[in-house]
């Protein structure tokens, strides 16, 4: 029963959120600023037991504890630099709080320079010329089986892959780098393979949007319908 | 002292992060204490951020505007849910364990879900009103996403058209995602090194 | 210039309110779902790795009982998002708890960490699987980068307690397995771009394989990654965790019979229940807890339905609105 009258709260709520659809109203507005509090709320929760206590409080007493006090001074240190944020809510000292503004940043913008560099940019360079397997991506022997084995998939998953995948990644970096009006021939003979790569991938990323949108509203049918439905009807039919 | 020293720190701490990926010595010793003295100072800022945010409603409601009914329920719902949750994670085996998990379960969360499933909707009538094959480019944007919503639905014999998505995804996709991953990331590290340099100070905010 | 004859087909077509759209796309979504209409979905390459890495992991497992890996699990989403990417958590535990394979996991949202937490807890509970031993969950992984950081040395450092209160010290799992070294495989599900920091952080600096379970809206833009093995696998929305979800359904019925319900029924008989802690579950199940643990099974694919009717009425939709937007075009230049 008590699982019932829950469920029940949670169907009013979703039913509440959706009558926005029709329009502005009171039922609606209740729900947002429910949410608000409830959100707000929840993160206080969250930011005292699994910020506060895991990462500045314990960690201090447990230094404490095992007799680390070299460990225990350190950390009581960063304590008090976090304790420098506070005085945002003030006019005259507000910007102390940039101190640990700046340790954080800097960082932060330290540890991700290689990393970035790495993965973002080295990596993808690398992926254009070579497979993982460590065959290159303009790889004449792929034509070649698909002379051998003429199909459709041969042509666009093997022989072209590669080359289409490389031209691609040319055009578009081309595009990029020089969207500016330029004369140059390479400039301008890139600018509407690019653009139609880049159509290409928006509408893909459309349709995904679309399919995403829509998973969301299926989640809230899914709820009513296999979740407390069943429910409501084992409760009816006792 | 208000604007050069800030200036310094960054730098200091960010030659600090590139050693401790690039120093055996450094990464063995202060990984550790390093990683968790600035994981301690930085759950400040969000500490500082929730302060805000509950001063912000309460004022609102001190100031007695015409929707004051729904600050209150804002504030009261705030109070309920910390309290009973920080309750319920100080009495685990507890009546407020429950009542927090279904606060959670069965508020919190049917409100967020719907909050975005209204975009189902809203996306529908933008793309009946708005997405027009005006030329050949939105053209070729159009077929594409009807190819990609076709495919991913596929079965019997639509299945072509999840054959074409698995390759418009795997080829012209990855290749133009993968030159804007390439920029993007150029530019990130040129911030970054801005930054570290600081030749980028507006993360410090306005002021002297 | 000429005037818009509102009694024109086109104009009609061209002005139809919103809440006409609105109520057939909740018929159109509504009615399937109401139906349990059900349609088979086909494997993608990039999630049939996914689950081909966990088999090779439980393979691994099984010839180094002493030296298991485990999985890590960053449930990086909030209720927003938990239509999409809560099947693919499912799944995921399903399949590492079927096999063995320990799971530690944190959540990297603030409003997620529940979620993350009860949904470990429920999927759990289907398999008798002890929290400590077999599962931990750490709480909220915040800062994220220094959270990942910490998983390279000693994830016990930065998690002095675990999202229950518990000393990180004295779970029996976390003795064992602390950092990326016994950790087979990196999950990131999610709608924002935590991923590509486990990428860039994870696989960048540690080599670590790194899945992504992701929303739809931003699946397109990990393809690059999934092209460099960066990422070696990928769930894309709805159709990716369908996906997943129908592989782990086989592997369930092939390792624990095709009824499931009689399992469930009889899966803590004549079993020490003193392992189990109440305060993460209750070793026993309801008759609503079965009816709902046998709907969370295939909550993906009971979706494919309605996400198909969805997609061809929108296709319908912008079809329509061009050929009304064209004749109107023709008309005004007559």
């Amino acid at each position: 029963m008590g699982m019932f009258i829950w469920m029940t709260i949670a169907l009013f709520l979703t039913l509440a959120v959706f009558s926005f659809l029709f329009r502005d109203n009171v039922v609606y507005k209740f729900a947002e600023h429910l949410f608000v509090g409830v959100s707000v709320g929840y993160t206080i929760f969250v930011s005292y037991t699994n910020l506060f206590l895991p990462r500045v409080w314990n960690p201090f007493r447990r230094a404490l504890g095992d007799g680390d006090v070299l460990l225990a001074i350190w950390l009581g240190l960063g304590i008090i630099v976090g304790f420098l944020y506070f005085s945002r809510f003030s006019q005259n000292w507000s910007w102390v709080s940039r101190y640990p503004i700046s340790i954080t940043v800097g960082y932060l913008t330290g540890y991700s320079i290689i990393p970035s560099l790495k993965a973002r940019i080295l990596s993808q360079l690398h992926g254009t010329v070579v497979d993982p397997a460590g065959d290159s991506l303009l790889n004449a022997e792929k034509i070649g089986t698909f002379f051998k084995h003429p199909t459709l998939h041969n042509f666009f998953f093997e022989a072209m892959a590669g080359p289409l995948l490389v031209f691609g990644v040319f055009v578009v970096i081309v595009y990029f780098f020089f969207s500016l009006k330029n004369n140059n021939p390479v400039v301008r003979f890139s600018r509407n393979p690019a653009l139609v790569y880049l159509m290409v991938a928006f509408g893909a990323s459309f349709g995904y949007t679309f399919m995403g949108r829509i998973s969301l509203f299926i989640g809230r049918m899914n709820f009513i319908f296999h979740e407390w439905w069943p429910i409501f009807k084992n409760m009816v039919s006792g | 002292m208000k604007r050069q020293l800030p200036v310094i720190i960054t730098f200091i701490f960010a030659v600090i992060g590139i050693l401790l990926q690039i120093s055996p010595i450094m990464q063995d010793r202060f990984i550790d204490p390093i990683n968790s003295w600035i994981a301690s100072i930085s759950s400040f800022a969000v500490i500082i951020g929730l302060a805000s945010l509950v001063r912000h409603h309460a004022t609102k409601i001190r100031r007695k505007h015409k929707d004051q009914f729904f600050s209150f329920v804002t504030f009261t719902a705030l109070v309920v849910m910390a309290t009973v949750s920080i309750a319920g994670y100080y009495n685990p085996n507890s009546l407020w364990k429950d009542f927090a998990d279904n606060l959670y379960r069965h508020i919190m969360v049917p409100l967020n879900a719907t909050m975005f499933a209204l975009l189902a909707f809203y996306i529908s009538s933008a793309a009946y009103r708005a997405f027009r094959a005006r030329t050949w480019l939105a053209g070729t944007l159009l077929v594409s996403g009807f190819i990609v919503m076709l495919g991913r639905v596929a079965f019997g014999p639509l299945m072509i058209f999840g054959e074409v998505t698995n390759w418009l995804m795997l080829i012209p996709n990855t290749a133009a995602m993968r030159g804007i991953m390439i920029g993007v990331g150029l530019g990130m590290v040129a911030t970054a090194i801005k930054i570290m340099l600081g030749i980028e100070r507006s993360y410090l905010g306005g002021g002297e | 210039m000429m005037t818009k004859d509102k009694n024109v087909w086109y104009e009609k077509l061209l002005n139809i309110p919103k809440q006409v759209i609105y109520v057939i796309m909740f018929f159109v979504v509504a009615l399937p779902v109401l139906f349990k209409m059900q349609i088979s979905t086909y494997v993608t390459d990039e999630v049939q790795r996914i689950y081909d890495h966990m088999e090779q992991l439980y393979q691994y497992n099984e010839e180094n009982p002493e030296n298991k890996k485990a999985i890590f699990i960053a449930f990086d989403y909030d209720p927003a998002t938990m239509a999409e990417l809560d099947p693919m958590a499912f799944a995921t535990l399903r399949h590492a708890f079927l096999r063995g394979i320990p799971v530690i996991a944190w959540a990297g949202l603030p409003t997620g960490v529940d979620l993350g937490e009860q949904d470990m807890h429920l999927i759990a509970k289907d398999y008798g699987a002890v929290y400590g031993q077999d599962y931990v969950f750490l709480g909220y992984g915040y800062p994220f980068v220094q959270a990942i950081i910490a998983l390279a040395t000693d994830v016990k450092t930065f998690f002095a307690s675990d999202k229950a209160g518990n000393d990180t010290r004295e779970l029996p799992l976390l003795k064992d397995i602390y950092n990326f070294n016994r950790i087979g495989l990196v999950f990131s599900m999610s709608g924002t771009s935590y991923p590509e920091s486990w990428v860039t952080y994870a696989n960048g600096l540690y080599g670590k394989m790194v899945v992504t379970g992701s929303t739809a809206v931003s699946a397109a833009k990990y393809y690059p990654f999934l092209q460099t093995n960066q990422m070696v696998g990928l769930m894309g929305g709805l159709k990716g965790a369908a996906e997943y979800e129908q592989l782990v359904e086989k592997l369930e019925k092939k390792l624990n019979g095709s009824d499931t319900r009689s399992y469930l029924e009889t899966l803590y008989d004549g079993k020490d229940l003193i392992r189990y802690n109440t305060a993460y579950y209750t070793p026993e199940f309801t008759p609503e807890e079965i009816q709902l643990s046998l709907a969370r099974r295939s909550t993906a694919r009971q979706g494919m339905a309605p996400q198909a009717t969805a997609h061809f009425y929108v296709i319908i939709l912008i079809i329509i609105g061009n050929i009304a937007y064209f004749a109107r075009m023709r008309n005004s230049k007559k």
